[in-house]
């Protein structure tokens, strides 16, 4: 039986499904109450890009998706060297994400009873 | 040629199963097509057939409705055994129901 979950989002959003669909089960589980993080890595730190505009293409926000999931502590992590490989700044990234580097993200992944990758 | 992600899904959940381990499988983006009912693959195995095995020797399974819906698939089209349900409420049972969890995809 899990008692904490880390969701991790390894796709960038938009051009996949993966990322959103992640998002929302960290919802599910942040509603109900279960212990969920969220850990963005690879190219899934292209979902915490501040100046993303689904609207240019009529997708739901992967940006408010992840907003969402604050209003149940779920804290959202991000791998810095994986933004770094990426050419993203942290002062580019939208309000209320945590990056951490990659040394914090596998004491992350090892803390989960279960991981869930999309 | 079809993506063998689903076949090995199957394979690994009975291999489990056999072992004693209660199983639960979801499918969602494109894994979703795995439980389409009337699949003919021909030269290849059939995965919703080796599914509709699977849910009668008591694995679980369900896919997210909204995938299934997207790509234009009604309820009831789906293979015997499958539930068409959502990723908050199924997959999130069998996540907190689990000691273990694998993710199968590409």
């Amino acid at each position: 039986m899990a008692n904490s979950t880390l969701v991790l989002i390894t796709k960038s959003p938009y051009g996949l499904e993966d990322a959103f669909a992640g998002l929302r089960l960290a919802l599910a589980m942040g509603v109900n109450g279960m212990k969920t993080s969220v850990l963005m890595m690879d190219d899934g730190v292209y979902n915490a890009v501040g100046s993303q505009r689904s609207d240019a293409i009529g997708m739901p926000s992967n940006m408010d998706a992840t907003k969402e999931l604050y209003d149940f502590e779920v804290p959202v992590y991000v791998v810095k060297e994986d933004l770094a490989e990426r050419g993203i700044t942290e002062a580019g990234l939208f309000d209320g994400l945590k990056p951490v580097p990659a040394s914090e993200a596998r004491k992350l992944l090892a803390e989960s009873d279960v991981v869930t990758t999309f | 040629m079809m993506a063998m992600d689903a076949n090995v899904a199957v394979k690994l959940a009975q291999a489990a199963r056999a072992k004693g381990y209660k199983v639960h499988m979801f499918g969602y983006g494109e894994g979703v097509t795995a439980v389409k009912a009337g699949q003919n693959p021909k030269r290849f195995p059939n995965v919703g057939k080796d599914l509709e095995q699977a849910a009668s020797d008591g694995i679980d399974q369900a896919v997210c409705e909204t995938c299934f819906a997207a790509r234009g698939f009604q309820r009831g089209e789906e293979t015997k055994g499958a539930k068409v349900g959502s990723l908050t409420n199924d997959l999130f049972r069998f996540v907190s129901e689990s000691d273990r969890l694998v993710t199968i995809a590409r």
